[in-house]
């Protein structure tokens, strides 16, 4: 079951890959398990919702693009469904890595400095 | 796999047939209409051609792959409901970002909701006042524990004097106070009174309660006791000089403050935008149906726009307090039109009638006449369950509002919502997220952190690098 936090971070990746040009569903899930070395999957079921979600937002914008058929037992030809960063996305994914750091700053708050390790205390 | 709600035990004719049918399971499950069901259709037909391209690369027969590709999916039922949420999601961002308001268009009492139903114009039109404002009310910001840490010790006063949009935010103890009088105490001997029983330091305009005929020093001329302050004030002021124009309170955390209410009324003067472009549809879409008029009646757009302003107008005008328009002859309340959006300006308490009469004239869209809706008309209740520590906001009906975030201030503010004065239950938020649900059960662990050494007011590890604004 999806809670919340994970559906942000899965927002907040597909934003992330988005910002890098278009992409369609597929690929977008291909490229999630491989920059994660497998630790992340965005299983389509969680996916496709999603950018439907964004869509739904103006978070991006949408074109459809002919696949032709390939070769015989392929079925006709398909279309596929890229995915843009609209303006209002990109802002969007402002806001999520803000909301990350500072989520993150405040974790590290608690944690208290012998397991921070080296890390520097700031006053 | 036997989770989903298909039948698969004959081979279709080809290997399109198992995908072709648990699509068209998942299209009767979406009730989308027609053409959405046909684009998700489209997208995930196209996603599992390729997967099980890709699956049978890697050795597997073309029908294991069709059903490998099909189990990732997942249930068609909860793929549905996934989809149908992912697509309601707009009326709830609209409402998250009406509600997400950033620092400068905000004004805050503790914990109160920031819903504005307009626009930038409105922020822009309230800016002066702002800056006045910010004097006395915290912004809106994004909030760490380690700011929350840093802020703990007094609250501040949040104020209720609210900006353009922002909700009004009824300080259940005030409201509750009980009064007693006898007809030789004055009215200053009242709101002392008032001011005791509610702890709150007491600020009376006497210049204006001279002006609306009604002096600190007169008597209020009846006994009362143990009454509800609203009623107590409604009662002594009905027979009197100053019915005209009464005496009223606005309460903030720390400060109580007296004064007539067109004192009140010339402060809270604001400006909301309304598009009545939905009107002027309407409008358009009847004269397509009808006999068809002479060219001449016939409505273009802008004349639609124009004709529903105006009518909107004079229906507005005469029915919300009418001697308060300028068209009118009256000082504080005027409509402006661009294009299909007015842009009403009136004191703040007029807003809920203001919009009532736009309802009633179809001004609002179906989709956003939801539950959000009674935020918009301005006055929402705030109070606490003790029993289950659970926020409850209700709107002027006593209706529970949903919302999708709740804004609040610095920590400060939300003592004095909690009116509690212990740390543990301030609530930092994070700007332009929705981190909180009504009930308090968070979303996140941000809410209800306690941060080490919060209590006695140490600073925390983290510099928390916060503008610190409305002090």
């Amino acid at each position: 079951m999806l809670n919340d936090q994970s559906k942000d971070a899965a927002e907040l990746i597909v934003l992330s890959l988005l910002l890098e040009g278009p992409q369609y569903g597929y690929a977008i899930s291909k490229q999630v398990a491989a920059r994660s070395s497998g630790q992340m999957r965005l299983t389509p079921g969680v996916l496709y919702p999603l950018l439907k979600g964004l869509e739904t937002q103006g978070l991006v914008s949408t074109s459809w693009e002919e696949v032709k058929a390939e070769g015989s037992g392929e079925g006709e030809g398909r279309k596929r469904k890229w995915y843009r960063l609209s303006a209002k996305g990109r802002k969007r994914l402002e806001q999520r890595i803000a909301a990350h750091r500072a989520f993150r700053a405040v974790i590290d708050a608690f944690i208290s400095p012998e397991h921070r390790g080296d890390r520097q205390v700031a006053r | 796999m036997s989770r989903l709600k298909i039948q698969r035990a004959e081979p279709e004719a080809g290997p399109s047939g198992s995908v072709a049918s648990w699509l068209g399971v998942l299209e009767g499950l979406l009730g989308l209409p027609p053409e959405e069901s046909r684009a998700i259709r489209e997208e995930l037909a196209s996603h599992l051609q390729e997967r099980v391209r890709d699956l049978t690369v890697t050795g597997k027969s073309e029908s294991e792959a069709i059903q490998a590709a099909i189990s990732e999916l997942g249930d068609a039922a909860e793929l549905a409901r996934r989809y149908q949420q992912a697509r309601g999601r707009s009326t709830r961002s609209t409402i998250m970002q009406i509600a997400l308001v950033s620092a400068v268009a905000v004004a805050l009492t503790a914990g109160g909701f920031a819903m504005r139903g307009a626009s930038e114009a409105r922020q822009q039109a309230a800016a002066a006042r702002e800056r006045e404002l910010m004097a006395k009310v915290s912004a809106y910001k994004a909030v760490t524990a380690a700011a929350l840490a840093k802020g703990a010790g007094q609250p501040e006063a949040p104020s209720e004097n609210l900006l353009a949009g922002s909700v009004v935010f009824e300080m259940e103890d005030v409201a509750g106070t009980l009064v007693s009088v006898t007809p030789t105490q004055t009215w200053g001997d009242l709101m002392q009174q008032v001011a005791q029983a509610t702890k709150r330091t007491l600020v009376a305009n006497a210049a204006s309660m001279n002006s609306s005929g009604l002096a600190p020093g007169a008597n209020v001329g009846m006994e009362l006791h143990e009454m509800p302050l609203a009623e107590a004030l409604r009662l002594l002021q009905e027979h009197t000089d100053a019915s005209r124009d009464p005496l009223e309170y606005r309460a903030s955390g720390s400060v109580i403050e007296f004064a007539s209410r067109s004192h009140f009324d010339r402060r809270e003067v604001e400006t909301r935008t309304y598009d009545l472009g939905v009107l002027a549809q309407a409008l358009l879409e009847k004269e397509a149906e009808g006999p068809a008029p002479r060219e001449e009646d016939r409505h273009t757009r802008i004349t639609a726009e124009e004709t529903v302003s105006e009518q909107v107008t004079e229906l507005m005008q005469s029915l919300v307090n009418p001697e308060m328009w300028q068209n009118n002859g009256g000082e504080l309340g005027s409509v402006r039109r661009y294009g299909s959006k007015l842009f009403v300006t009136a004191p703040k308490r007029h807003f809920a009638r203001i919009e009532w009469v736009l309802k009633e004239c179809g001004a609002f869209e179906k989709e956003r006449a939801g539950a959000e809706m009674p935020a918009n008309t301005g006055r929402l209740t705030v109070s606490i369950d003790r029993g289950t520590n659970r926020l409850v906001i209700s709107d002027e009906q006593g209706r529970a509002v949903r919302c999708d975030a709740l804004v609040v201030d610095t920590p400060q503010a939300v003592n004095a919502l909690l009116s509690d004065g212990s740390v543990e239950q301030s609530v930092p938020m994070l700007s332009e997220l929705p981190l909180l649900q009504p009930d308090f059960k968070s979303r996140t662990p941000l809410v209800n952190l306690l941060a080490p050494g919060a209590k006695e007011g140490e600073a925390a590890p983290e510099e928390a690098a916060l503008p610190s604004g409305g002090k």
